[in-house]
């Protein structure tokens, strides 16, 4: 096997396993992780919105038809990227390797940035009271931020004084995992180019 | 068949797949939520658990390792609410106290239950009659430390800085 399909078979390999799998590639955790008071779980696949472990939020049907034919979308996408890599001796086997593992997860990184960024920023500006209340929140929901909230006493009590409340933000382990099958798919597309390419140059017999 | 023709054909089943991927799921869902307010409208079925506690009571005594803050807490919600951990500092906003805290056992009550808060108070500075007095007398006093909250099932830990008057927290419900 070519070093090319090699790489693109692991990459499809790992995209299909995090597919079927299931599971949130970004997650907002408030409170102990193992036992969170507030959770939040995004992928491209599912949303979960959890208070004190139970769900407060349900996705309408829209939603959820949009993440299960995302879902079918990437299995069928890993699906031929890995008949693509094993069907070596096939002359349309090229067409089945594409780069939807790195489309997909760079998509949903550029998505939950803007959105951690803009919306606690527009939900501030719209109702000042949460500014006042939460300080940090824009820093906070950012992913890979300082850990924690700061809810300001005054607003709620009239004493002054703050809480500084345990707060995670940051893609799990299945967003990276996804984000290495795309980082293969690239460095295969790359290989295949490049094999292509010295085809070429050769001169003909 | 020729190459050609088998590219064209895998390029063909592709779009079907995708095409099929796509509007399959929502059809079933569209079908299955019956009117199109129906399938746009998010279900939000907001369960707000309801954290509501007292302190009923608060008395200073003299123990073995120190003395003892008991708070008498009651849980008027439907949550479980407890303090797992607990340890910081405390003095009076005039100077005339200093000392740390720390929690003597962790508490959690159910909801409708009282139960005792007892936190061990070890004076760094002044005595605790001065504290007893300053306390009826209402006047504030600054806590700061970290605590672990139980609420329900979850945990909660933290740290805290605030101006604190008993008085006026035994009169606030709420959390």
């Amino acid at each position: 096997m070519k070093a090319f399909r090699a790489i693109y078979l692991v990459g499809g390999l790992l995209f299909l396993a995090v597919a079927l799998l299931g599971g949130a590639w970004w997650e907002l955790a408030l409170g102990e992780p193992a036992k969170p008071v507030l959770y939040v779980g995004l992928s491209p696949f599912n949303f979960e919105a959890k208070l004190l472990g139970s769900q407060i939020v349900e996705a309408p049907p829209v939603l959820n038809a949009l993440f299960l034919a995302l879902r079918a979308l990437t299995v069928l996408g890993a699906s031929t990227i890995v008949a693509g890599a094993l069907l070596e001796g096939k002359p349309w086997s090229k067409k089945l390797l594409n780069l939807r593992p790195l489309t997909m997860s760079i998509g949903f990184a550029i998505l939950v940035a803007a959105a951690t960024m803009l919306l606690p920023r527009y939900a501030c500006s719209a109702f000042p009271q949460l500014a006042q209340l939460a300080p940090n929140l824009p820093e906070a929901l950012a992913p890979f931020s300082s850990g924690h909230l700061r809810i300001n006493l005054y607003p709620l009590t009239r004493a002054d004084g703050y809480l500084d409340l345990a707060f995670r933000s940051q893609f799990t382990p299945s967003f990276w995992v996804a984000l290495l099958s795309g980082a293969l798919c690239l460095a295969g597309w790359i290989l295949s180019k490049r094999g292509a390419c010295k085809t070429l140059e050769e001169p003909n017999p | 068949m020729s190459t050609l023709e088998g590219v064209k054909l895998v390029a063909l089943f592709l779009r079907i797949a995708t095409a099929a991927a796509v509007i399959a799921p929502f059809a079933v869902y569209y079908a299955a939520s019956g009117s199109l307010t129906g399938f746009l409208a998010p279900k939000t079925e907001i369960r707000m658990p309801n954290l509501r506690f007292g302190i009923v009571s608060h008395d200073v005594s003299e123990g073995d390792s120190g003395y003892v803050l008991e708070l008498k807490l009651s849980n008027s919600g439907d949550v479980a609410f407890g303090i797992r951990e607990l340890e910081g500092e405390v003095s009076l906003a005039n100077g005339g106290f200093k000392g740390r805290f720390s929690l003597e056992s962790p508490i959690v009550l159910v909801p409708g239950r009282e139960g005792s808060l007892r936190v061990v108070l070890l004076p760094e500075q002044g005595d605790t009659q001065t504290l007893a007095d300053a306390l009826s007398r209402g006047e504030a006093l600054n806590v700061s430390g970290r605590a672990t909250l139980v609420l329900g099932e979850a945990e909660l830990p933290l740290s805290f800085a605030t101006e604190l008057k008993l008085s006026e927290v035994g009169k606030r419900e709420g959390f």
